[in-house]
């Protein structure tokens, strides 16, 4: 059986740290979000944005990581911005935590949001 | 009541195999389900397996489950064997995933979106291991 491929991109400009998804974040994927967002939060970034657009799948595993991020950035006055979400993606987030994440439609939206 | 299709796979406690698991799901139920209801049953199965392989083997060991994908005239359902310890979410304390959100807790919701998306049954197998029966209607 095939595995589950997670590639993670990683841009940080001042105390904005931007990833970029490409593939599924589940279960099996989630230790490389986990560890790519450890790494950017011990940069002393203040906001991450997820560069959604290659994104096909966000399970549970991946809102608890982000979670545990997002629990950060807001303790250092910061915050945690989705762009280019899929439909599928999107719906299941605003089901489960749609009071606690924004999403926004793209990156020029997420940096004047931040500003 | 007799299936009208039905589909049958084998993985071990293999996180690996979760891409698997979605992509036959989608594949065997793509004609009989709107985009919508589609996303929602492929995140349930996907959180109610991912739940067994977390949580079912703390000693370790190898394991198996079986899920059997199955069309009716009117709903289909997905029915998940595991030979894992046995586990009741009934008795777990209700979760609300903004709240856990908030609290930057991890893990703890797989439960409530596959209980949310689909019509949850589940019962202990004799000795050990759980079947747990996931249904959706077809709109």
């Amino acid at each position: 059986m095939s595995e589950t491929i997670l590639k993670l991109g990683t841009e940080i400009q001042a105390d904005v740290a931007i990833l970029t998804f490409d593939g599924e974040a589940d279960a099996h994927t989630t230790p490389i979000l986990k560890a790519k967002l450890e790494e950017v939060l011990a940069k002393n970034v203040r906001y991450i944005i997820y560069d959604c657009k290659g994104l096909t799948y966000f399970a549970s595993a991946a809102i608890g990581a982000s979670a545990q991020a997002h629990k950060t950035l807001r303790s250092r006055q910061g915050d945690m911005v989705f762009v280019n979400v899929a439909d599928d993606v999107q719906e299941m987030l605003k089901l489960l935590v749609a009071r606690q994440i924004r999403i926004l439609p793209d990156l020029p939206a997420a940096m004047k949001h931040i500003k | 009541m007799q299936s009208e299709e039905s589909h049958r796979l084998k993985i071990q406690n293999d996180f690996a195999q979760l891409s698997q698991v979605r992509a036959q799901v989608k594949n065997f139920f793509s004609k009989n389900l709107s985009s919508k209801d589609l996303m929602q049953v492929i995140q349930s199965v996907d959180e109610a397996v991912a739940n067994v392989i977390e949580h079912g083997y703390p000693d370790g060991r190898n394991g198996n489950i079986e899920i059997e994908l199955l069309k009716f005239n009117d709903h289909i359902a997905i029915v998940i064997t595991d030979d894992a310890g046995h586990f009741d979410p009934a008795a777990l304390p209700a979760v609300n995933p903004e709240e856990r959100y908030e609290q930057g807790l991890d893990g703890g919701i797989g439960v409530y979106i596959y209980s949310t998306f689909m019509h949850a049954t589940r019962e202990p197998l004799a000795g050990q291991g759980n079947r747990l029966k996931l249904v959706k209607r077809i709109e």
